[in-house]
């Protein structure tokens, strides 16, 4: 990883040490990705436990994203059961094609937020060139990720 | 002459019948007066009894006598102008008689002396007998009485008579007989229903259906059973409505019966839209040989309400019902056998318990099961005997095998709980026989009742004084249990007696007991073999000996201080109870300087938490006791208490360059037995130090194997060299396949430090290696734990271990082997991935394609 996200990284576990509910840990990871990996469109989805939709809570961008994700599908099945990054850099038949969130995206990247064990929902991140997540976004997003699920709220 | 000689000759045969027959005649004859004197001497008697007291009194002649003096009695009668046969009885005979066989004479003497108690029996004799039928018209004509027949009804007991005949005889007093219908007295009622019932005039058919609401029972019971009218579903109804609300049980089953005879047809009751009392009032009646009766009845039982229960109970168990589900009850057949259960255990529990019968030598395992649950609460106590009999022969050698656990364990809870003797007598050869089967002894000793002392009592110190006998704690409670007169002389006899009679662990146990009986009477025998235990469990009798009379007990304890036996003085010393630390605080304080180490080591545990540890300087010393056990009880004594004074004197002295290795053995020692986070830390930085004593600390540290000690022990790593990790590591693998699978939970958390030094330890210890050989386990789940595993752990010879499972069988390991390709990011995985694109599983074709284009990504820079 660069010491472009090494120190990013560092800010947002600072942030993040900081935020109080789980809102302050979303607004700062859609922050600190936005700015970090430059994407042209950002999503966090927030879960809905008495639901089986996800709900579309921050967006960041100027392209259109769906409102609802519906959990039963297999991008976000397979993000909650597994808990790991998934990564589509270019548009073609895959069971995850769902994850570039506008026809005018190319690339994608996503992962399920936990914090404590407990799914609050799913970071998607679309950018309209193919190819454009590579490794070290990779490892930055894992990272946050990972900051944030062993997170105490206050 | 001719004459004598006439005499002397044989008579002939004539002669002598003839001559028979005068003197049996003679006989009678003068009998016949003898009895006729007789009998008038005794009326005068009675006469003057009569006189005097009014009261008719039965005249004692047997009845055949009288009858033939009936008329010479009718003339003394009219003789003395007074109704003899009415004071001597007699009447009462002469209407047996005509109960019997209706005479005209005997039917003229009851209407001319005792009309008032006859006149009924003769109007049934003449009902029966039409010929005599105008003796009553004529006497009911001249006797001039206003309500004739009602003196009739009035003169008997309300029996039945033939109505129908009557209704002839009566027939011109027909308004008559209406009219005694509003007669307060039932019989006169009773009387006009039973003629009125077979008349078809308009008011007479108004009036017996009115009578189906008369006060009294018979009349009503006469109605229904006798009545009959076109209109029969109106008679139904009413016969319906006295069969679910009628007061009289006598009423209600008239009226089923009716309904059953002649109403079957128009039956349409729904019981369970009736209210409890009609419920109740159906159960009653209801047919023991009709199936749906019998269903019905146990719908009645799963109602929730008692009276309802125990109405149908008292049925089911009358038509046979309970019994046979009982006797069939299958225990395969777990929700039919749970139904059965629940009917039987209603039925019990209202007091419906004789089905429970046991006798029955073909009596099944299912019975049986079922009469153990249910004789725990209810039941009659003599079955439980019969039910422990033949449990105890049906599961001989099969007690813990299913349904035979089941049944035993329940007949014998049964017995303990409400058991009669001779059952509990049973149990108690059951409980000699298993003497050495510890998790039954554990199990029974517990639940034996209080109160048997009799039985038990014998088999229980029996034990005591076995030394193969294993259930120590166990027996010792239960002994406790039983009253102290019935155990007490053994108890004190087994303390007594000499050594070679009895082991030194029985006379052990046997001393527990005895301090266990919190006796304060027994304090000497307690002191003064307080010996026999290790210190560390004489201290446990220091809250007994408080309960003692104190100035007897400071007496005892002074003088066993002041013997100088060393043996008799530690124990004591140990056992003080704290107040009394204060008053022999002189004697404790001085045997730390006692020449026997043992009087020394009690000394110091009596010191070393007495008021705060204020004497704990006193102690320390003893770290430097010449005998090592003595040093290493005192740095036990001094780990335990863990106070921060006594841990910062530890440490200086573990860490003091000039103090003796003996003494700091002896504090390292301590440390192992506690539990305290400081003591943790301290053997640590002992282990840190690396000077001295490393063996010893690492042993120590191997005796801190709980989670909390492990994730301390895991983080300290992270902080010390690579020298002292390999050192912790050694101690880590000392502890055991406990500390292993601790370790591997600590694998599956979110800290990486404690990730990184688990794996560190693991990998070391073998466990990935025993991991990947499970990758080949038939069980799937161990399978899958061990990819699990193997894929947490997550170095490379994990992962070349996972790789091997690619063509497991279980989806949920290929997608394990899917995640270590993932994380190996080698293209010599790429292989299997392209191979698993193709899984038959989508979901393992899914976790492919996503390992692929993280692989792809991953390559970008």
């Amino acid at each position: 990883m660069s010491f472009y996200y090494t120190d990013l990284l560092l800010e947002a576990g600072n942030l993040l040490g900081e935020a109080k509910t789980a809102n302050d840990i979303f607004e700062t990871l859609i922050e600190y990705v936005n700015s970090a990996l430059k994407p042209d469109l950002s999503c966090f989805y927030v879960n809905n436990t008495s639901d089986t939709s996800m709900k579309l809570k921050l967006k960041r961008g100027f392209t259109d994203a769906p409102d609802i994700l519906q959990k039963e599908s297999e991008l976000l099945c397979f993000l909650l059961e597994s808990r790991e990054l998934l990564c589509l850099n270019s548009r073609k038949i895959s069971p995850f094609e769902e994850l570039l969130l506008n026809d005018s995206m190319n690339s994608g990247i996503a992962i399920a937020i936990f914090i404590k064990q407990q799914e609050y929902g799913a970071l998607i991140i679309n950018s309209k060139q193919p190819f454009y997540f590579k490794r070290k976004e990779i490892v930055f997003l894992e990272s946050l990720a990972s900051i944030i699920t062993s997170k105490e709220l206050k | 002459m001719n004459f004598l000689v006439s005499f002397l000759r044989v008579p002939s045969i004539t002669e002598l019948l003839l001559s028979i027959s005068g003197i049996i005649l003679f006989t009678l004859f003068l009998v016949y007066f003898i009895y006729k004197r007789k009998i008038r001497i005794d009326i005068n008697h009675q006469i003057e009894i009569w006189n005097i007291a009014k009261k008719n009194i039965p005249i004692n002649y047997p009845n055949w006598i009288l009858i033939i003096f009936s008329s010479y009695i009718e003339k003394l009668s009219i003789t003395y102008g007074l109704n003899l046969p009415v004071i001597l009885c007699l009447d009462e005979l002469w209407i047996k008689l005509t109960n019997k066989n209706g005479k005209k004479k005997t039917i003229n003497r009851i209407l001319k002396y005792s009309p008032d108690k006859g006149l009924f029996t003769v109007m049934k004799a003449v009902l029966k007998q039409p010929g005599l039928q105008s003796i009553l018209v004529d006497w009911i004509d001249n006797s001039g009485e206003f309500m004739v027949l009602r003196k009739i009804a009035l003169s008997g007991n309300g029996e039945q008579f033939d109505g129908e005949k009557a209704l002839l005889l009566f027939k011109d007093r027909t308004d008559e007989i209406i009219e005694m219908l509003g007669d307060s007295e039932w019989k006169s009622r009773h009387f006009a229903i039973n003629i009125l019932i077979f008349d078809s005039g308009e008011r007479s058919v108004e009036a017996v259906w009115d009578s189906f609401r008369d006060s009294s029972v018979f009349v009503r019971i006469s109605s229904v059973k006798l009545f009959n009218s076109d209109n029969r579903e109106k008679l139904y109804n009413i016969l319906e409505r006295l069969l679910l609300n009628d007061p009289s049980f006598k009423v209600r089953k008239a009226a089923r019966k009716r309904i059953n005879e002649n109403f079957k047809d128009l039956y349409k009751i729904s019981p369970f839209k009736l209210n409890i009392e009609q419920q109740i009032h159906l159960i009653e009646l209801m047919d023991p040989e009709s199936k749906q009766d019998e269903n019905i009845a146990i719908e009645f039982m799963k109602t929730g309400n008692k009276e309802l229960e125990l109405y149908a109970s008292r049925f089911l168990f009358k038509n046979g019902t309970l019994r046979r589900l009982l006797l069939s009850a299958d225990p395969g057949y777990a929700k039919g056998f749970e139904d059965t259960y629940s009917i039987l255990e209603i039925a019990v529990a209202v007091d419906c318990t004789t089905f429970l019968d046991l006798a029955d030598p073909n009596i099944t395992p299912g019975a049986l099961l079922l009469a153990s649950r249910i004789l725990i609460k209810n039941g009659d106590r003599n079955i439980i005997t019969t039910l422990l009999q033949k449990v105890l022969k049906i599961s001989l050698d099969r007690e813990n095998i299913q349904p035979y656990k089941e049944i035993y364990e329940n007949s014998i809870l049964s017995t303990c709980k409400r058991g009669t003797d001779e059952a509990l007598e049973l149990l108690n050869n059951e409980i000699k026989r298993r003497k050495y089967d510890k998790p039954f002894q554990d199990w029974i000793l517990d639940k034996l009742p209080q109160n048997r002392e009799n039985i038990f009592a014998a088999t229980l110190l029996n034990f005591l004084k076995n030394k193969k006998y294993n259930s120590d704690i166990e027996l010792r409670k239960a002994l406790c249990k039983l009253p102290v007169t019935s155990i007490l002389s053994d108890i004190i006899d087994i303390l007594k007696a000499d050594n070679n009679k009895y082991d030194n662990s029985i006379r052990r146990e046997t001393l527990k007991v005895l301090g266990s009986l919190n006796l304060p009477h027994c304090t000497q025998y307690i002191l003064e073999n307080l010996y026999i235990l290790p210190l560390d469990e004489a201290k446990q009798y220091s809250l007994l000996l408080t309960k003692n009379d104190t100035s007897a007990f400071r007496t005892k304890v002074k003088n066993i201080l002041s013997s100088g036996d060393a043996a008799s003085m530690s124990h004591l010393i140990a056992a003080l109870p704290e107040t009394e630390r204060k008053i022999f605080l002189p004697e404790i304080k001085e045997s730390l300087q006692d020449s026997n180490p043992e009087v020394r080591i009690a000394a110091v545990w009596a010191l070393s938490d007495y008021n705060n540890g204020e004497y704990l300087p006193l102690c320390f010393d003893l770290l430097r006791d010449p005998v090592e056990k003595v040093r290493k009880e005192v740095g036990n004594t001094l780990a335990c208490l863990a106070n921060k004074k006594t841990l910062t004197v530890l440490k200086d002295t573990l860490f003091d360059t000039n103090e003796s290795l003996a003494v700091k053995n002896a504090v390292l020692h301590g440390l192992t037995i506690s539990i305290s986070k400081e003591v943790l830390e301290i053997i640590l930085l002992k282990l840190e130090e690396n000077i001295e004593l490393l063996e010893e600390t690492i042993t120590v540290l191997s005796k801190k194997d709980s989670k909390s000690d492990l994730v301390i022990i895991l983080k300290f790593m992270e902080k010390t060299t690579p020298a002292v990790r390999e050192n912790i590591i050694k101690s880590i693998q000392r502890m055991g396949r406990k500390a292993e699978s601790i370790i591997e939970t600590l694998l599956f958390t979110d800290n990486k430090i404690l990730h990184k030094h688990a794996v560190s330890i693991l990998e070391n210890s073998g466990i990935v290696d025993l991991r990947i050989r499970e990758l080949t386990h038939r069980n799937p789940e161990i399978r899958q734990y061990a990819a699990k595993f193997l894929l947490k752990t997550g170095t490379l010879k994990a992962f070349r271990g996972i790789i091997l499972a690619a063509k497991d069988p279980d989806p949920k390991v290929r997608i394990q082997v899917v995640k270590a390709l993932d994380h190996m990011n080698s293209t010599d995985g790429l292989a299997v991935l392209e191979e698993l694109k193709n899984d038959p599983v989508k979901r393992v074709r899914n976790y492919t394609l996503w390992a692929l284009e993280r692989y792809e990504a991953k390559k970008l820079v």
